[in-house]
């Protein structure tokens, strides 16, 4: 087993110890990236010769001991900015874009000392739920090559559960980390709104938007989120509240916390053996001493309306920068700046793009506004106030992750909003800014990694990871990948 | 309400995206479908309740002291351009519409 | 006499004196070469996020506390939508619902006028067009993308192009007094929108309005309004309709020509910034405004009439902008003598800061050496003719008025026994005019003062030479 398969926590450990090098893990992880990439597809790209020359160096520096990401390759979602490197958002409008500055999350590693090893795939602009809406072609799930790996951040959650990196960071914005984490059997968490600067994520929906680790345990997630955390004065949202050390309470035990199950909402379109997973975890909860007790969301089977109002009216107005001005892709077919603009577009947007951009567009359009994107914003205050007065009762909420297991390429591209509802049960998470954690909680018969979701307070990241820890050491879960 | 071609012209001249004959039959039927899909808000009462179009979970104020930081060099900015000249971005003639 | 008055309302844009932009730290300074004062935040770049600048907070608070506005304890940013080549993410953050200065005034003519102030926000300015000359091209520079602004808006208070003017006169006065906009129309930091429709007098609703853009002076303000009550005069006595429409303002031509009509208004689709947080203005940027508040001009023209005894007039003009305000304050406290340095500072002192094209605050005279030349001449040591003089090389030169009169010699002679000899021998010299003089022939004591200074090359107390003259003439009578 190479080092490219251990956990962040442990390689950490090793060397630390000084047992092995950085050098020796970034070898086997180009090793990986070399035999499996090409079938996976989880990179845009990959920076081999910068991870082994800065591997190198560490190495020969010994500089790595002192920092909690000790040199390690961490691979970065291509919407969040790294200076000097492409950074597309897997859009044709922004080929040939090199961005000036770093995101303030990646800026985090690097401080961290960890090493960004490359871009990964992604839906264009961090919309759809499989990552086949990418300029650059689909990535595959690692459990079957045929079959999506979830999305946005599919191809995070791909190099994550293939071995091809040891962390990777996404974003969430209706579920974006969580989902794929839980088509690909790997941990990914939304922190709480704001816990993770946005500062250099190229935004799609601003009040949704948030960047958050991928890794193959809990404990492994909780340190990665400790090193991107911060708040940041180049994000007026990001949080103001000091950063927790999130590995303190991983060990705390499940014993006396009350889980939540919203069972009225779950009862919608969820597959029998999503269903059949969750009480059987349910109930080793019990057996754990957990309060296992039905807590209602009566406005969360909205959600995903009021989500696709609201995320897409913030992305119609996020998307105009895109516009041949100043950078990326303009067309050639420009007769003065108004064909200029709406030839470039067409040409740099792929449809889901375009659907969303005019969906958007619609819903804040004079005489709809009300109607809708006003609306809207109510609901999703009554979404919150649920949650709110959930959590008078419990520690945290469980759900499944998503209704299904991972699905097949192609099966829901064309039916855009089938493909919306595969996020059904992360989205409301998002609308509410709430920490959320996804991990492996089983495999369907199919063999493909079925996930939970953990629900946590407003700041309470640390609590949502104990509940992860506690279920993670419940669940027998192995990663069967076929790469 | 129909998201029909007139309908989906005006959006695309805001939305300043110029969609091909094919692409505006097909979006248009999927957005009609979506817009249908989001009708389903209209079931809820909102009597009295106030919009959130933020969500922001600890009290801070966030404004900048206003004190100058660095600017980008120029040459690394206008060479991404698409097109550029004199110093200057480079765009195809304004014409008010 | 028109059946119609007009119904006017102004929009006004002031850059804001930060030194960085209104959401990020770039230099705020006018001009600069073509997009080097740019960074990821002004120049839209992916990923790239505004924070709000608390100077420009500050500042438009000032303005609201000056113009008795409400200060919104919550108020909202929101994104304009529109796609424009000076607009690099193609929307502009501004302030749509909750804007956060609400409800104020500006009074005028004394106090006989009032008009109301809807509201006051911030916002940012956007880039610069030029069109290449060359060819078929437009150029753009960012360097004003993100230079804050403060949009006031005006209510429908205002009746005539002279009245509008003056509203805005008054807002530049009020904003140079803030020190918050240097109001230089030139560049560009003062900015005016007017909205104007006509309705038969008497009337209480109001007609189709129409938005003229691009006023960039006071006579354009009140040219473009003249033009545009006409030509909607025009159409209205001809039983014709105004069509509401924006135009813009030719200045070079005197005309306006319609931009877009109300079937092509944008849709600007404000949303409140999901980047930024609800603007809450903290209590110590108001705390910190009120007590920087400066005496604002209406008080101050008040105090002049009031305790130093100005006539209305001379109050209204000096206390036109802070800067000639305090001039002549630190003038008349040096002097002791309100009226005699108002008398200057209105006459000579503006004359020449015209004629030199300087601003007051770097004109050589000081206000202590100006109160220092008065001092001569109310002493008698030098006439006014000299003074001028004196004063045109003190504003030439920088010196000190006595070295001046000292080094040149210029000393009023009023020493009875040397004027006596001077007028003896003019006396003397002009034995006709003298023997006329006493037939009768009174004028003719002019011409021999005159001969007088001449002999005495101007600095002879004009005053005493009268009366020696006289006296003199008076004793060959026998
Ligand atoms: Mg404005
Ligand atoms: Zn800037």
């Amino acid at each position: 087993m190479g080092l490219n398969s251990r956990g962040l926590v442990e390689l950490t450990v090793l060397l630390k110890k000084g047992e092995i090098s950085p050098l020796d893990v970034a070898k086997d992880v180009v090793a990986a990236v070399e035999e499996k990439d090409g079938d996976v597809h989880a990179y845009v790209e990959f920076y081999k010769e910068d991870l082994l020359e800065r591997a190198a160096a560490l190495t020969k520096s010994g500089d790595y001991r002192s920092t909690p990401l000790a040199g390690l390759p961490i691979a970065v979602k291509d919407n969040i900015c790294v200076e000097g490197r492409a950074t597309t958002a897997g859009s044709r409008i922004l080929s040939g874009y090199t961005s000036p500055y770093t995101a303030t999350a990646a800026a985090n590693v690097l401080r961290s000392g960890g090493i960004i090893c490359g871009k990964t795939n992604l839906d264009e602009f961090a919309m759809g739920s499989s990552t086949e809406n990418s300029a650059f072609g689909p990535s595959r799930n690692p459990w079957n090559l045929d079959y999506a790996p979830g999305g946005s951040s599919g191809g995070s959650a791909a190099a994550v559960a293939a071995d091809m990196a040891v962390g990777a960071l996404g974003s969430d914005t209706g579920g974006s980390i969580r989902q794929p984490a839980g088509f690909c059997g790997v941990v990914g968490m939304k922190p709480t709104y704001g816990r993770v600067s946005r500062y250099g994520l190229i935004a799609f929906a601003s009040s949704l938007d948030q960047i958050g680790p991928f890794a193959r345990s809990v404990e492994d997630c909780a340190v990665l989120l400790g090193a991107i955390s911060s708040g940041d004065a180049q994000d007026a949202t990001s949080l103001r509240a000091p950063v927790p050390d999130f590995a303190r309470d991983l060990d705390k035990g499940l014993d006396g916390l009350t889980v939540g199950i919203p069972r009225d909402f779950m009862e919608m379109g969820t597959r029998p053996e999503v269903e059949e997973n969750l009480t059987t975890l349910c109930a080793r909860l019990e057996k754990e001493n957990v309060a296992v007790v039905d807590v209602s969301l009566a406005h969360a089977r909205y959600a995903c309306a009021c989500y696709y109002v609201i995320a897409n009216a913030e992305a119609s107005s996020n998307l105009a920068r895109f516009d041949g001005v100043r950078y990326g892709h303009r067309t050639e077919h420009a007769r003065d700046v108004y064909s200029m603009y709406t030839h470039t577009r067409d040409e740099g947007f792929g449809d889901e793009v375009k659907r969303r951009i005019l969906l958007g567009t619609y819903v804040l359009s004079a005489g709809y506004y009300d109607a809708y994107y006003l609306k809207a914003q109510k609901v999703r205050s009554l979404i919150i106030r649920d949650f709110q007065n959930a959590f008078d009762h419990v520690d945290l909420i469980m759900m499944p992750t998503a209704p299904s297991a991972a699905f097949p390429i192609g099966e829901k591209v064309s039916d855009p909003l089938l493909m919306y509802l595969s996020d059904i049960f992360t989205i409301p998470v998002n609308l509410a800014g709430l920490p959320a954690i996804a991990i492996p909680s089983g495999v369907a018969p199919d063999g493909l990694p079925l996930g939970v979701q953990l629900i946590g307070k407003p700041l309470e990241e640390n609590t949502v990871l104990r509940g992860a820890r506690g279920v993670e050491r419940l669940v027998d879960f192995e990663r069967k990948t076929v790469v | 309400m129909k998201i029909d071609e007139k309908m989906i012209r005006h959006l695309e001249m805001l939305a300043r995206i110029d969609l091909t004959a094919d692409e505006r039959e097909r979006l248009s039927e999927q957005l009609d479908r979506i817009v249908g899909y989001v009708e389903q808000l209209q079931e809820i009462d909102t009597e009295g309740v106030a919009p959130t179009s933020a969500v922001v979970h600890d009290e801070h104020s966030a404004l900048r002291p206003d004190e100058p930081g660095p600017s980008l060099d120029r040459d690394k900015i206008l060479g991404q351009a698409p097109d550029a000249k004199d110093g200057f971005f480079r765009v195809p003639k304004v014409v008010e519409r | 006499m028109s059946r119609y008055e007009p119904v006017i309302g102004l929009e006004v844009h002031a850059q804001l004196l930060t030194r960085t932009k209104m959401f990020c730290s770039c230099s705020a300074a006018y001009g600069g070469e073509p997009n080097t004062r740019v960074c990821p935040v002004c120049l839209g770049l992916p990923g790239a996020l505004p924070v709000v600048n608390e100077k420009a907070v500050a500042a438009a608070v000032k303005m609201g506390l000056a113009t008795g506005c409400r200060i919104a304890p919550r108020s909202v940013f929101a994104r304009k939508n529109y796609f424009y080549p000076d607009c690099p993410k193609n929307y502009q953050i501004s302030q749509y619902e909750k804007p956060l200065c609400e409800g104020g005034s500006l009074v005028m003519n004394g106090g006989q006028k009032r008009i109301g102030i809807t509201r006051i926000h911030l916002e940012e300015d956007a880039g610069k067009l030029l069109h290449d000359e060359y060819d078929d091209y437009s150029l753009a520079d960012m360097n004003r993308v993100g230079v804050p602004l403060i949009e006031i808006v005006s209510e429908p208070d205002i009746r005539s192009p002279q009245e509008a003017a003056e509203y805005m006169q008054k807002l530049r006065t009020l904003l140079r007094y803030l020190e918050i906009c240097d109001g230089n129309m030139e560049e560009g930091s003062l900015r005016c929108d007017v909205n104007v429709s006509l309705r038969e007098k008497g009337s209480e609703t109001f007609g189709t309005r129409t938005e003229v853009k691009n006023l960039n002076s006071f006579k354009a303000v009140e040219q473009a309004l003249q033009f545009e009550i006409e030509r909607q005069e025009k159409l209205l006595t001809a039983g014709k309709e105004v069509e509401q429409a924006t135009l813009l303002w030719d200045s070079v031509k005197g005309v306006s020509q319609v931009m877009r009509s109300k079937e092509e208004a944008h849709d600007y689709r404000y949303f409140p910034e999901p980047d930024l947080l609800v603007l809450e203005v903290p209590e110590s940027i108001i705390e910190q405004a009120r007590g920087e508040m400066p005496e604002l001009p209406d008080a101050r023209a008040a105090r002049f009439v009031g305790e130093l005894s100005l006539p209305p007039y001379d109050a209204q003009v000096l206390t036109g902008a802070r800067e000639i305000a305090d001039y002549f304050e630190e003038t008349a406290g040096a002097l002791g003598d309100a009226k005699a340095a108002s008398n200057w500072v209105m006459g000579e002192v503006l004359r020449e800061l015209k004629e030199r094209k300087v601003d007051i605050t770097q004109f050589r005279v000081r206000p202590g050496q100006l109160a220092e030349l008065i001092v001569e001449v109310k002493a008698g040591r030098i006439n006014i003719p000299t003074a001028k003089e004196v004063f045109r090389e003190m504003s030439e030169s920088g010196g000190g008025a006595r070295d001046i009169i000292a080094v040149r010699g210029l000393a009023q002679i009023s020493d009875e026994g040397a004027l006596n000899s001077v007028i003896a021998g003019v006396l003397d010299n002009n034995p006709e005019e003298v023997s006329k003089y006493l037939a009768g022939k009174e004028k003719l004591l002019k011409f021999l003062v005159g001969q007088v200074m001449k002999e005495t090359r101007g600095k002879g107390n004009p005053q005493k030479v009268g009366e020696l003259l006289k006296r003199a003439l008076e004793e060959r009578r026998s």
